[in-house]
């Protein structure tokens, strides 16, 4: 009982937030002139048409799950991983070098070692910057927007230089090898496991958050290091820990992106997925179950941009108006959570729980 | 004649009742002190007087005319004028701009030289010593307040509520701060002092209410009561912060300290090869004024602060350069003196703040897993036996009354047994019935052959405590004396003046 309390507690403000946010875009889009209620017709069938269009919602959602489920993480220890972007790229980059060149292995090997490069790579790109705070004090927001430049220029210098598969006219990777694509699991549809394994990943970050003296460590750091630090936490080496991990993840998704949808490396392989997971994150409120949620809905937003544009001639930009108003009441809700709290401090609830 | 008068005021946040039928009166040109402990409803009273909160029950007249008083604006219209805990002040603003911030009598266009005038007019009446163009942020923290009772009295507050105006000041400050409030009371002003600090009423106010959980127990004269009586008032029983360190039986030595010297955040040494002992069943308590190195001995003792030469020892075992963990496991307690920022993690339960410390101990990690029952039923357990409030174990800590938050400190670091306890300023900011029973668990400790440092600026706290007393002054021992020592040589210790020859070498 007391759980679900908790449940609808913390599901009322991002449910308040979406709802807002549709009543708004309504309003928005009847004053300017279009047809809402054709609009959203067709961005709830663009997802809901049949399963071809729901198995595309789910494969649009899963980069959006991996990177969502690193920033919480790195969040939780309040390091502000900016640069899951950046990690995804590497996992991308590093699963495209065993995927090209690794043609003699079987499948099943093939796509393991593909994941696991892609992990290794994005927690290569997550822990440097990582141990540049933690030992330098360096502030990992500079250090990782900065990796996420260097790491599409890397890729735009592969794709057009040693990668480049020159049969094609854009500049891009040549193919993974075929036996590394990833199987689509109903027929008709291109659904890959890539939303699933997102789902494992969030649930075990979620149980390593609230269920492990780790998680327990990354809290504490997060919220007081120094109360951590005099706790015996080593503050310095869980921050290094958390961006690893967190590097991981999203290298892990663009190694899955890769794998399951794009099958060659090319520069505009994330359209920003690393910072869109900010907002995925932050609408979630950095827990790792409910990025699966606001995964999901950024996946069927971004499903029906188009859809909408097609239905009622409304530009496909406003899908990003629309998530930038949930995004803004999201965040004002917290502010009010916030301010009620700095100032109801020792008001109503305290002073009726002290007594 | 009677300013204020608030009759049968009843006040409900949802069951809970935070004020039940107070009277409150205050007559003109007095200062009516407002005692109680925290939570016990005072500032909840001077809230609703000031409009912040609107009562359920009951009537408030100012000057003999009943007001409905539903907002802060209504207060100000009345001559209320209320002086906050924490300053609502622009820091990057003059001291003028402040005073002189949202009053709409001073046109559009702003007579910088006729408004610096004004602030100086009321400076000069009132002996305020504030200079008007003076920016907010580089003024100490005692002219800020003055800065804020200015604002008040620009508005034409006649009827001042001070809320635990010394919380901030040193004690010069405070000295300072009452003269002015004296100043005004004899110039007509009527002045109420919230307060949980009995010194203050004694010696500054007129008359005294006593609040205790939501009620009032009384008014007094201040003439005609004292400390004891207060006190009793306050917590609703005999309250005994007397001496009750009895019999000496000192075993081995379990916290050794020699020739430690450690730097400040600056770079300068601020403990200087300072050398002394904590046996089994002692209390030894480090005296001095703030500031002269007791923050860096503490730090460099629990593992915060680099030791640049020097040893320490634990239980026997070298733990010079160890890391904060293993000097826990060697059993060293620690309440540190800053209980928000170094004890607690104030967005955690109550239940994960016990554990802290003690996360990868086999009792509350099974491998990487944390052991939710155990953490649960200690919690439990601990929450009883502390007595915290609320006794709720998922209660946030950053919810809980500063004296509360110590308990959660105090159980946490009891309950691991430490052989060594460190306590750092342990009742700095607790009202009176929380302090006793801090201290009364200290002795406690004591009695069950732990070995504890006191370390503190509250010299009645050291005499009443410690068995050894080590006086600190720049970095290093000024002597060793006993707690029947005349004051008089404290004094002088503290002061840097002592005739002690054996500097820094107190055994």
């Amino acid at each position: 009982m007391e759980k679900l309390k908790n449940a609808i507690k913390s599901i009322w403000m991002p449910a308040l937030a979406i709802l807002a946010a549709i009543v708004i875009s309504w309003i928005v889009l009847t004053v300017s002139g279009y047809d809402a209620g054709k609009a959203f017709g067709a961005l709830w069938s663009a997802t809901f048409r049949n399963m071809k269009a729901f198995g595309n919602t789910l494969n649009k959602a899963s980069p959006l799950l991996f990177t969502g489920v690193a920033v919480a993480v790195s969040y939780r220890c309040s390091v502000f991983n900016i640069g899951t972007e950046g990690q995804f790229l590497m996992g991308a980059i590093a699963a495209g070098y065993v995927g090209i060149y690794c043609k003699m292995l079987p499948g099943p090997v093939l796509v393991v070692l593909m994941f696991v490069a892609g992990a290794i790579g994005g927690a290569v790109w997550g822990v440097i910057p990582g141990y540049l705070k933690a030992r330098h004090g360096v502030s990992e927001v500079i250090t990782t927007i900065m990796f996420n430049y260097i790491a599409l220029q890397f890729l735009g210098f592969l794709v057009r230089g040693p990668l480049r598969d020159t049969s094609q006219v854009e500049p891009q990777s040549f193919k993974i090898a075929d036996q590394a694509y990833l199987h689509y699991l109903l027929p008709d549809t291109r659904l890959h496991i890539g939303f699933f394994l997102g789902c494992v990943i969030a649930v075990v970050m979620f149980v390593w958050l609230f269920r492990t003296y780790y998680g327990y460590e990354v809290r504490a750091v997060g919220y007081n290091a120094t109360a951590a630090q005099c706790g015996g936490v080593n503050v310095k080496t869980t921050m290094v820990q958390a961006m690893l991990i967190s590097g991981g993840i999203a290298g892990l998704g663009g190694a899955i992106e890769l794998a399951g949808n794009a099958h060659y490396l090319f520069e505009n392989m994330s359209p920003g997925y690393g910072y869109t997971a900010i907002a995925v994150s932050v609408l979630a409120g950095n827990n790792p179950i409910g990025v699966i949620f606001s995964a999901l809905l950024f996946g069927f937003l971004n499903a029906g941009s188009t859809a909408m544009q097609r239905a009622a001639d409304v530009s496909a930009s406003f899908v990003n108006i629309f998530q930038g108003i949930i995004i803004i009441f999201v965040a004002l809700a917290a502010v009010s959570k916030m301010l009620l709290k700095g100032k109801g401090k020792k008001t109503e609830k305290a002073a009726k729980k002290e007594a | 004649m009677n300013v204020v008068e608030m009759r049968h005021i009843y006040k409900y946040f949802g069951n809970f009742c935070a004020n039940e039928d107070v009277n409150f009166s205050l007559e003109e040109g007095e200062v009516h002190a407002l005692l109680g402990e925290n939570g016990a409803g005072k500032s909840t009273l001077m809230n609703i007087l000031y409009g912040l909160y609107v009562h359920n029950e009951g009537s408030i007249l100012i000057n003999g005319e009943e007001v409905h008083m539903d907002s802060p604006s209504v207060a100000i219209e009345k001559g209320i004028g209320m002086v906050h805990q924490h300053f609502m002040l622009i820091p990057q603003l003059t001291v003028t701009e402040n005073i002189f911030l949202g009053m709409k009598e001073t046109g559009f266009v702003l007579d910088r030289k006729d408004l610096q005038r004004q602030v100086e007019e009321l400076n000069n009446r009132y002996g305020f010593n504030v200079k008007p163009d003076a920016v907010i942020w580089q003024v100490p923290v005692g002219v800020q307040q003055k800065v804020e009772i200015l604002k008040v009295l620009m508005r034409k507050a006649r009827i001042l509520i001070l809320d635990e105006p010394s919380a901030v000041l040193t004690p010069d400050e405070v000295v300072e701060l009452f003269n002015s409030v004296k100043a005004l009371s004899r110039e007509g002003y009527s002045i109420i002092l919230i307060t949980h600090k009995m010194s203050e009423v004694l010696n500054y106010a007129d008359r005294v209410t006593v609040m205790r959980q939501g009620r009032v127990v009384d008014t007094v004269r201040v003439a005609d009561t004292d400390e004891n009586e207060l006190a009793r008032m306050m917590v609703g029983r005999d309250v005994d912060l007397d001496r009750k360190i009895t019999g000496a039986d000192f075993g081995k030595a379990l916290l050794e300290v020699k020739d430690l010297t450690v730097r400040n955040d600056k770079g300068l040494e601020a403990v200087k090869n300072v050398s002394f002992t904590v046996r089994e069943g002692e209390i030894v308590g480090i005296a001095g004024v703030d500031g002269n190195g007791q923050l860096e001995l503490g730090e460099a003792i629990v593992g915060l602060r680099r030791i640049e030469r020097g040893e320490l020892k634990l239980n026997g075992n070298t733990v010079t350069a160890a890391a904060i963990r293993e000097r826990l496991d060697e059993g060293l307690g620690h309440i540190p003196d800053d209980r928000l920022k170094k004890g607690l993690v104030l967005q955690l339960p109550i239940k994960e703040n016990l554990i802290m410390g003690m996360q990868r101990s086999e009792k509350y990690a099974k491998g990487i897993f944390m052991r939710r029952d155990a953490i649960q039923s200690h919690a439990e357990k601990l929450v009883e036996e502390f007595d915290v409030r609320p006794a709720d174990i998922e209660y946030l800590a950053g919810g809980l009354s500063g004296g509360n938050q110590q308990k959660v400190i105090l159980a946490r670091e009891v309950d691991r047994e430490p052989n060594v306890l460190l306590a750092i300023q342990p009742t700095r900011g607790l009202d009176i019935g929380a302090t006793e029973f801090v201290r009364n668990k200290l002795v406690e400790e004591r009695s069950r052959r732990k070995a504890v440092l006191l370390i503190s600026t509250d010299l009645d706290e050291i005499i009443s405590l410690s068995d050894r007393i080590l006086i600190i002054y720049n970095g290093a021992f000024m002597g060793e004396v006993q707690y029947d020592t005349p004051l008089e040589e404290f004094s002088l210790l503290m002061a840097g003046r002592g005739s002690k020859e054996k500097k820094g070498e107190a055994v």
